[in-house]
């Protein structure tokens, strides 16, 4: 189950997509979720349906894929329509059950309200998809150094935001060795009381945190060690390269919005 | 009590693009009372198969039998309950296993899983802390504080104090000093023979695979090559070599010693045995 | 080059000395092994080195140069260390990005950069693993990683504080014999800290220690031949050794030589 959800993991690849410098990326997605609330009738919504699917082709991902990989999220969108098929109101009376009606206005909104939002989802998903959670970090990192000015400790929030993803499949090892000894030991985590099961967690968790902060204290030696003393004098390996194409990312996403606009009725 | 294996096959991430086939077919059998050694490069199945033996992991196909209890694809919880009662197992870097607030409640948390009452448990656990040198002083510490050897130590004694027919031993002496390491293999060869329990030992040290079992299985790539006494499979130089194995330090140099022409009447087991044979030779051809 | 003039230091919760008036001197280009038992104080003289640990008597001198609070940082810029733990190094997300980040640090041009890393993995064997994360490394490749790491720094001095301790037997090989190969190539001065004997072959020079005080010091042959102070300090004496003790009446050899005079 878990292991088929999407949401915010990355698969490796060398597509178009993939290779477009984070930074625009991001930008991009950003731009996107304004464009989205230009779209006031169909073909609008027909324009962000085919401008999204053509993405997933060029990224070189199949939609079955991402349909099988957002089942959970399909529920959330299925659900957003029926509140707009029960409560907007207006339009011919569709259906009139006395303590309940459908009305064409609720289903007009349902549909592009639905669409939006799986719109949405299918862009910020592509572009997890396609960016490293360490290029993701180095960008966000990029953006949003002006506010550093305002005093937010940007670099360090980035250098903590990479160790921490560098130290999640170690702890995830961690965790399923210590779950596996305790079980050895006869603990059971799957049957009895709530209660039971929470106190089943104890003998997980202290030697989990007891790692953890060993961990830590022997990575800050080691950092301090290896001269690291704040972002001052420090100069960066990982270079974020902008080229014409990302420029061009930026520029297309900006039409498209202006196209969108024009045909707003 | 016997631990049987019928071909028992193990699938990591079945029918997903990532499905790695670590055990395949496996059929053999652990005797009572005996001190096995399970050998084989990284990834060759090892740490799989004894994963096998307790139910941590349940077989993809085939069936693995503890005493009378079975295993197999879909064993309940219950019955998979029983079969740790019996086996135990001592992991990589058991300390990292501790978590109460005492030495001797800690060692007490597994025979309590198993249905032993405060008073039993406590018995159970002050006599093993005593057995593996354990001072008594230490037993109302917490575990956190004490040095990593004997933090070891009181992770071994939780293991022992659920008294299993059979314990796993996988790579007990990984990060120790070696003379904690020597203390510790000595240790489980005297609880295998005092306690008669049956010990089945991971390890990538030839040496002490050759100093202290009795039987040898040298797995290949989810594969059973050889399973038999461990006299016969670690002189085996060629198979040792084909596997990429090690040749442990006494036979290496008794090989050497014969190429040369001095040959002994048998395969010294222990040094102190091969400086036994070795005087004698040179006694016996002294001119 | 370093020099300890009658060092003396305690852990605050311990009522004896971790250092006991300890003289010792590590000589450029060379490399000395420290050996001796869990608690013998080894790895104490490495965190006063570092600056990690501070209040001791006597002195430190490097090249001449007493250490102090104020030089400590220039001091640590020409020293690197390898730790025990290969996880709790490893800072960055991938290879390369581990090995440059004391480059980082310090401030080094990008394209600079760019060439010392790729040569420090080069040197270390691990040149085609520069993209890989470290959960998908073994504790021995890893640790070549921070050999790597501490190589992309050039410095005048790097200590390996147990550093194979925690690898199995192929992991320890791998990462002596590149240290070997490193050593010869670029005359690297290396302090080797470490629990076994068997490892200590390759060195030019060796310290015992045990319970704070330095018990012997001297060559490798000579380090062998006093076996009766090896197990007295708690250590166990490698398979040759111990053959050639028992039947040829305690010399040092290698295997070779064992098989030959047997």
């Amino acid at each position: 189950m878990l292991s088929k959800m999407l949401l915010g993991r990355y698969i490796p690849g060398t597509s178009l997509v993939h290779r477009i410098d984070p930074r625009a990326k991001i930008i991009a997605v950003l731009l996107f979720m304004i464009i989205v609330f230009f779209a006031n009738h169909w073909t609008g919504y027909l324009l962000l349906i085919l401008f999204v699917l053509s993405l997933t082709k060029l990224a070189g991902l199949s939609l079955i894929f991402l349909f099988n990989g957002l089942k959970l999220i399909l529920l959330l969108i299925i659900f957003t329509f029926m509140m707009h098929l029960f409560f907007t109101k207006g339009g011919t009376v569709l259906v009139d059950a006395g303590w309940f009606t459908i009305e064409t206005e609720g289903i007009i909104r349902g549909v592009y309200i639905t669409i939006r939002l799986a719109m949405l989802i299918l862009i910020t998903t592509l572009l997890t998809l396609t960016t490293s959670p360490l290029s993701l970090t180095d960008a966000i990192e990029r953006i949003c150094r002006p506010l550093k000015a305002l005093r937010v400790p940007v670099h360090e929030i980035a250098m903590m935001m990479s160790i921490s993803l560098r130290f999640i499949p170690t702890l995830m090892d961690e965790t399923e060795k210590i779950i596996k000894a305790q079980s050895a030991r006869g603990s059971t985590f799957m049957t009895g009381s709530l209660r039971a099961r929470l106190n089943a967690l104890t003998p997980i968790f202290i030697p989990l945190f007891i790692s953890a902060f060993k961990r830590a204290e022997e990575m800050a030696v080691a950092m301090e060690v290896r001269g690291y003393h704040g972002e001052k004098g420090r100069t960066s390996y990982r270079v974020l390269d902008w080229q014409f194409k990302d420029t061009a990312v930026i520029i297309m996403m900006v039409l498209f919005g202006i196209v969108l606009f024009m045909i707003r009725q | 009590m016997n631990i049987r294996l019928e071909k028992l096959t193990s699938i990591y991430q079945e029918n997903t693009p990532f499905e790695h086939l670590a055990l395949n077919r496996i059929s053999t059998e652990f005797e009572e009372g005996k001190y096995y050694g399970i050998i084989g490069q990284t990834g060759s199945g090892k740490s799989t198969m004894i994963q096998n033996l307790n139910g941590l992991l349940l077989p993809s196909y085939g069936e693995v039998h503890v005493g009378d209890i079975t295993l197999r694809r879909r064993t309940k919880q219950k019955i998979i309950h029983q079969a740790k009662k019996r086996v135990g197992m001592v992991f990589q870097f058991p300390e990292h296993q501790l978590f109460e607030e005492s030495v001797i409640r800690d060692v007490m948390f597994g025979p309590k899983n198993i249905g032993m009452g405060e008073d039993e448990a406590r018995e159970k656990a002050e006599y093993y802390l005593k057995l593996l040198n354990v001072d008594e002083a230490l037993f109302d510490k917490q575990p956190f504080d004490l040095s990593g050897g004997q933090m070891r130590k009181v992770a071994i004694a939780g293991i022992l104090a659920m008294e299993p027919d059979v314990l796993i031993l996988d790579e007990p002496t990984a990060g120790l000093d070696p003379l904690s390491h020597i203390e510790t293999m000595e240790l489980f060869g005297k609880i295998q023979k005092e306690m008669g329990i049956t010990v089945i030992l991971i390890t990538h040290d030839m040496n002490d695979v050759y100093e202290y079992t009795d039987e040898v299985k040298l797995l290949n790539q989810g594969n059973l090559i050889r399973s038999g006494s461990t006299k016969d499979i670690l002189t085996d130089e060629a198979l040792l070599r084909e596997y990429e194995l090690e040749v442990p330090d006494i036979v290496r140099l008794t090989f050497d010693l014969e190429r040369k022409g001095i040959k002994f009447e048998k395969m010294p087991g222990t040094k102190e045995e091969f400086i036994g044979l070795y005087t004698k030779w040179r006694d016996g051809h002294a001119e | 080059m370093i020099e300890f003039n009658d060092v003396t230091y305690s852990y605050r919760e311990e009522d004896h000395n971790a250092l006991d008036h300890i003289s010792l001197k590590f000589r450029r280009g060379e490399w000395t092994s420290v050996i001796g038992h869990n608690g013998s104080g080894k790895s104490t003289l490495v965190k006063l080195l570092m600056g990690v640990l501070e209040g001791y008597t006597g002195e430190i001198r490097i090249d001449g140069e007493v250490l102090t609070e104020e030089n400590l940082q220039d001091i640590r810029r020409r020293f690197a260390i390898v730790f025990q733990n290969p996880d709790n190094q490893f800072v960055g997300a991938t290879v390369e990005d581990d090995v440059a980040f004391g480059l980082e640090n310090n401030g080094v041009e990008r394209d600079e950069m760019v060439r010392k890393v790729e040569e420090a993995l080069r040197a270390v064997n691990m040149l085609e693993f520069r993209t890989h994360e470290p959960s998908r490394l073994s504790g021995g490749q890893k640790q070549r990683v921070a050999i790597a790491g501490a190589l992309a720094m050039e410095p005048d001095l790097l200590i390996l504080d147990e550093a194979t301790s925690m690898l199995d037997p192929q992991g320890r090989r791998d990462v002596l014999e590149i240290l070997g190969q490193i050593h010869k190539d670029k005359m690297t001065t290396i302090i080797y800290i470490t629990h076994d004997l068997a490892e200590i072959g390759v060195s030019d020079h060796a310290v015992v220690m045990k319970d704070g005080s330095v018990i012997n010091e001297g060559t490798v042959d000579e380090i062998y031949h006093d076996t009766e102070a090896l197990i007295s300090s708690r250590l166990v004496l490698p398979f040759t050794i111990w053959m050639a003790d028992r039947l040829l009446e305690g010399c040092y050899m290698l295997y070779d030589e064992l098989v030959e005079r047997l």
